[in-house]
């Protein structure tokens, strides 16, 4: 477990015991408890003690704000890169699919075949239509997110 | 005035059982009942004889304290800053609880703090009454899985 957890719980369990122990010492003076040593040698540096424990209180539960912050961050940043890293494949996908239509065009041309090529270009423009819309919320993440979930879907024969 | 040892030490043995018990509902039950058993009457010597000899309400609960931190590195429990933080926790517990048994006492049945110490059925009533409070709170804690050091299992 993080550190700085261990430390915060450690700091407030202290602080805790200390409180619990300066007031318990007072209720202990008027049940008898047998006294022998001065008590008021031991109460004044166990009361420093506890206002200290008090202010590193205080830092240890904003420095676990801030861990906690900074977790937070780091699992978005992640998700992001997978997000990114799914666009790439996509990406590369595309382009080898863009790259054997236009083979097989090329392919068509050279052979002044035009009917064939016309409806090879209309199939192509109509599949283009069909594919996955791009999306445009304003929020680049959010784009990469929908564009990588719905291209998922599609290849699974989900409607999206 | 009790500060008989033949009296405290056989009844102060259940103060530590107690404890480590808690120790125990807090920790995931990390401590078995052999290992609580055995050090019970370690401590309920440190914790007796503290009391009788020193004088010192605040350096008998600081030893008892330093006693318990020792058991647990001699279980090899967890790491130091888990020892202490269990031993801290388990001792403000137990603190609180015997404030809250005193006063309710001396609400409830208008038995003034000073005749627990003189009266020793009124002491054994006191130190029954802390004790059972105090394995309640740990029966709680228990059912609650207040695991401090563990990570909560995720599901799926």
């Amino acid at each position: 477990m993080a550190l700085y957890y261990k430390i915060a719980m450690l700091i407030c369990a202290g602080q805790v015991f200390l409180l619990a122990l300066v007031i318990n010492n007072s209720l202990m003076k008027r049940t008898g408890f047998p006294l022998i040593l001065n008590q008021e040698i031991l109460e004044l540096p166990l009361g420093i003690t506890v206002f200290f424990f008090n202010i590193l209180v205080i830092f240890a539960v904003k420095n676990l704000y801030f861990s906690s912050k900074e977790a937070e961050q780091n699992k978005i940043d992640r998700l992001k890169m997978e997000q990114l890293e799914k666009q790439y494949e996509l990406h590369r996908q595309h382009k080898h699919d863009f790259k054997n239509h236009l083979n097989v065009i090329a392919g068509l041309a050279r052979k002044n075949d035009h009917e064939r090529l016309l409806d090879y270009l209309s199939n192509y423009i109509n599949h283009l239509e069909k594919d996955i819309p791009a999306f445009k919320t304003g929020l680049k993440e959010m784009d990469i997110l929908l564009y990588a979930k719905s291209a998922e879907a599609h290849s699974k024969g989900v409607e999206f | 005035m009790i500060d008989n040892l033949f009296f405290l030490y056989p009844i102060g043995i259940l103060e530590p059982a107690v404890i480590l018990f808690l120790i125990h509902a807090l920790s995931n039950q990390q401590l078995g009942a052999k290992k609580i058993l055995s050090a019970s009457p370690f401590l309920a010597a440190l914790a007796v004889s503290t009391r009788v000899f020193l004088g010192s309400y605040i350096i008998s609960i600081i030893l008892y304290t330093l006693g318990l931190i020792i058991v647990l590195t001699a279980f090899r429990y967890k790491g130091l800053t888990e020892r202490i933080t269990m031993s801290f926790l388990a001792f403000s517990i137990y603190l609180v609880i015997e404030f809250l048994n005193i006063k309710a006492i001396e609400v409830i049945w208008n038995i003034a703090p000073r005749q627990f110490m003189e009266d020793p059925l009124l002491y054994l009533f006191g130190f029954l009454s802390h004790m059972a409070a105090l394995v309640i709170v740990a029966l709680i804690v228990a059912r609650f899985n207040v695991f401090i050091f563990e990570e909560p299992l995720r599901r799926g």
